[in-house]
């Protein structure tokens, strides 16, 4: 595509791809917004569910999240990165090939997404529930698009990387080590799995997985799009480049460590808490110090606010994302976390990001791009300006519903009288205190999603009046020479070495277990700084030095990597090592050996049984965890309403962990024997006739839905191999245990005038929910609970024939 | 206050690592701009490269003019 002379050439940019990144991202943009609308629906109205087990809450949710991010911003970033990269490069992207079969990829990652989720095939771990061979889909088209970024990287016209190409290095190296680390998982059949990470691990991986998407995937792509998209809107150049570049290396190496702040006061190691809770904080500096330099590079342009709907929809974004850094680190804060988890507060913090910064960030490009990409004018202004008004109010309704419901619901959960007991013990009376703000959230939800059809039609008519364009650069038919130092002399230099070894000296400390005395850790300090000085004395080798590494593609992804490793690495390694010291098994032998083991054995977990399994791998299928956590934090409150808090051991053993992030219904990680079966089995086929204001959907299908027993018993080998101690003799009997367990509660239910197949999901349901909590101990019937007066049981006729002989397998 | 936090913990070093590998971090940053990055024309250059273009744009119906980066 380059046509040469003798002293420039023509480059033309590839605008095609662009174009189709910005419709699909309308598209995809619509769908999630509706999808918000629903599931914001099915809170305030449990029958928006429809009785479909398709559409309920669990399934759709996950849908809904990753159509927001991977489908409406992930398209939206491809489209800004593949449009600006091309001219920030000045080159045309190194293959049209590879750049389609990313589109196409991404889109076929989303549609086997949109499939799946409502089928119940999920992994269990937010913002990561894509089924294996999915997961597999997104790596290749991530590599594609990796191979295309960089080889264009290799080929460009411009000497120097802006900061923009900066962020988008760090993304694509970044959630490529995070997708792959978090799912790393062992297969049981084409549609399920378990992760090879259990308990406190995976619960650590998973939100380093889980934040850090968000700081990569959500916050560092359109961070270079501001820096790009934003100066060009302005008409103006970046206000401070050198803060730009204090921005990008400080965020990308903080942000990495902030992910247990996700896990305040859960079995998670303190340290590892407090690491993450430190690094939250101190994000607070670079976040805004990017938030600022987004704002200031208006200067001088501010009249154009009034004017243009871009800069508008910039100016929004840019300060949703200012408000949403403020407010991130201070519910890291462990005190206000304490009060913050677990509630609506933290779906609006989630929101004011999601809606306020990447949305309208979203927004904005495309207003500014569509009318570029079809050579012509927007086609309304008036209407881009009605469309911000109307997103802006649905996000404002969102958010602040979101927090007055939330902090109403940290204070109502931890009220204590003067007794000092729960002065409100029934948790669904908080429930029932949320919904005018869950009404208030949802009409907000339907604004933003009605405004989003503002933005289709002005784009449709705007590429209706234009036409596609063909964009063209000069550029010197010579490429820029590259600099004569090898990436082997940049990395040897003296600045370089120097970095290495005190990160390779840390590392070596902390491994070795010394405790650096304070001493110790200031005089390296000081002589870090003056070796820095001493070295920067001399500023033509600085300059030198600086521009080696900003003009290096191939060692500014090198060292943007280690960054992000190193955080990832001091968190997981010994939490790792550490669990891994926990014992699993503690044989008869192992006791006559050492007999101080007797003690220990008593609260090694023991694996769940076929049938708990079985019911585990429903909970996890029907997405439970979305609205019901397993972690008791160590507060009186809430040991007063769910029991003895909860322990790291409890959970070892559970592939994915299901500790969960957000308390729609109660906590279930002592559920187990506070109800009687019949009590499970009444609020899983209509959870009203147990608790009248819950507005948890319907599970009727639990009923006649069959378990094959035979795929469980697969299952358990599998579990073994991921140290699970299922034992030879535990495999063999599998089946007949099921059939045991499972029959000691339809024989419960049966005395109750209920009958139920031993085969059913709601059979293995009960019995997991049974479990739950009642770990190491010996598992004693479950006493008969009363049902609350307020809660007419009406049982239906029921009939006596086993459930339907074709199988399903539980979970997936 | 710390050591109480930690007293139970063989796993102190780790927090101390973050630390210093945090602030030595920061402490390179800051020298690798404000030390390496003082050219002031060089940083305007840098800072304005979203603006440095001169494209042209042509239509299916053939070239309809020049476009510049501070003029689209």
């Amino acid at each position: 595509m380059e046509a040469t002379n003798t002293q420039m050439k023509t480059v033309v940019y590839d605008d095609a791809i662009v174009r189709a990144f910005s419709t699909i991202t309308v598209v995809w943009g619509v769908v999630a917004f509706l999808l918000g609308v629903i599931v914001a629906a099915q809170l305030s109205f449990w029958q928006a569910n429809f009785g479909l087990e398709w559409l309920s809450f669990g399934r759709l949710r996950p849908l809904h999240t990753n159509a927001a991010i991977f489908a409406f911003v992930g398209n939206g970033m491809f489209a800004g990165i593949y449009y600006s990269t091309q001219r920030l490069l000045k080159v045309r992207m190194a293959s049209d090939l590879l750049s389609w079969a990313n589109f196409w990829g991404w889109q076929l990652v989303i549609v086997c997404a949109a499939i799946s989720y409502p089928l119940g095939l999920t992994q269990g771990k937010e913002y990561a529930e894509l089924i294996w061979p999915i997961d597999l889909l997104v790596v290749v088209v991530w590599v594609v698009f990796a191979v295309n970024f960089f080889w264009t990287l290799a080929i460009r016209n411009e000497k120097n990387l802006y900061v923009a190409i900066w962020f988008y290095i760090s993304t694509i190296v970044t959630i490529a080590v995070l997708y792959i680390v978090n799912n790393l998982q062992l297969p049981t059949s084409l549609t399920h799995s378990y992760p090879i990470f259990g308990g406190v691990q995976d619960a650590l991986v998973q939100w380093w997985y889980g934040h850090n998407a968000v700081a990569f995937f959500l916050t560092t792509p359109p961070l270079g799009l501001m820096y790009y998209f934003m100066v060009k809107a302005a008409e103006r150049p970046v206000y401070s480049y050198r803060l730009s570049v204090v921005h990008f290396w400080s965020l990308i190496f903080l942000y990495i460590w902030a992910g247990p702040h996700h896990l305040l006061y859960t079995a998670l190691p303190d340290w590892a808490q407090t690491l993450g809770m430190v690094f939250s904080i101190m994000l607070w500096a670079p976040s805004w110090g990017g938030m600022l330099n987004g704002l200031l590079t208006l200067r001088g342009s501010w009249d154009k606010l009034r004017t243009d709907p871009v800069i508008k929809f910039f100016v929004v974004a840019v300060t949703f994302y200012g408000m949403s850094t403020f407010e991130g680190p201070l519910l890291s804060i462990k005190s206000v976390s304490a009060l913050g988890h677990y509630t609506d507060w933290i779906i609006g913090h989630v929101h004011g990001g999601a809606l306020g910064w990447n949305s309208f960030m979203t927004f904005g490009i495309l207003y500014w791009l569509v009318p570029r990409l079809y050579g012509t004018k927007l086609y309304s202004t008036k209407l881009a300006e009605l469309h911000f008004w109307v997103g802006t109010i649905g996000i404002l309704m969102y958010v602040v519903s979101m927090w007055v419901s939330g902090v109403s619901q940290g204070l109502f959960w931890r009220a204590l009288d003067a007794e000092g007991f729960l002065k409100y013990p029934d948790f669904i009376e908080g429930l029932s205190n949320s919904t005018a703000m869950y009404h208030t959230r949802l009409l907000g939800g339907v604004l933003f999603f009605l405004g989003s059809f503002l933005l289709v039609y002005n784009l449709l008519m705007t590429a209706r009046q234009g036409k596609p364009v063909t964009v063209s650069v000069q550029v010197p038919a010579r490429r820029p020479a590259a600099d004569r130092e090898s990436a082997w002399q940049l990395l040897t230099s003296a600045p370089m070495m120097f970095m290495m070894g005190l990160i390779v000296l840390s590392i070596w400390f902390g491994a070795a277990g010394s405790m650096l005395s304070p001493v110790l850790l200031a005089l390296l300090i000081v002589i870090s700084v003056a070796m820095i000085i001493s070295y920067g004395l001399q500023q033509k080798r600085w300059g030198h030095w600086y521009g080696l590494i900003e003009r290096n593609a191939l060692v500014f992804t090198l060292l943007a990597l280690l960054a992000i490793l190193v955080g990832g690495a001091v968190e997981i390694i010994p939490t790792v090592m550490a669990s891994n010291k926990v014992p699993l098994q503690i044989t008869e032998q192992m006791i006559a050996a050492d007999p101080a083991l007797a003690e220990t054995a008593k609260w090694v977990q023991k694996p769940y049984s076929p049938l708990e399994l079985a019911g585990r791998d429903i909970y996890v299928r029907e997405g439970c965890y979305l609205c019901h956590s397993q972690m008791i934090r160590p507060f009186r409150h809430e040991v007063l309403r769910y029991g003895e808090y909860s322990r790291m051991e409890e959970s070892l053993l559970d592939h994915p962990f299901q500790w969960g992030s957000k308390r729609t219904g109660l906590d279930l990680a002592r559920v187990g024997g506070k109800y009687d079966n019949l009590w499970h089995y009444l609020h899983l086929m209509d959870p009203r006739q147990t608790s009248p204001a819950s507005n948890m959907p319907t599970y009727k299908h639990f009923k006649t839905a069959t378990v094959d027993a035979a795929v469980i018993t697969h299952r358990m080998a599998v579990q073994v191999k991921l140290g699970v101690p299922y034992t030879d003799e535990d495999l063999a009997l599998a089946g007949q245990r099921y059939a045991s367990q499972a029959e000691l509660i339809t024989d419960d239910l049966a005395a109750k005038s209920v009958t139920l197949a031993p085969n059913s999901e709601m059979t293995a349901v009960i019995a997991y929910l049974q479990r739950l909590g009642r770990g190491p101990q010996p598992l004693e019937p479950a006493p008969p609970a009363p049902i609350p007066a307020a809660a007419p049981v009406t049982i239906a006729p029921e009939t006596t024939e086993a459930a339907p002989a074709t199988p399903v397998a539980a979970g997936n | 206050m710390f050591q109480e936090f930690f007293s139970n913990s063989t796993l102190l070093a780790w927090p101390l690592v973050g630390l210093l590998l945090s602030v030595a971090f920061f402490v390179g940053v800051l020298a690798f701009v404000f030390l390496g990055l003082r050219d002031r024309t060089r940083i305007h250059e840098l800072a304005s490269m979203p603006l440095d273009s001169e494209e042209t744009v042509e239509s299916r119906d053939g070239i309809r003019g020049g476009q510049t980066g501070r003029a689209s």
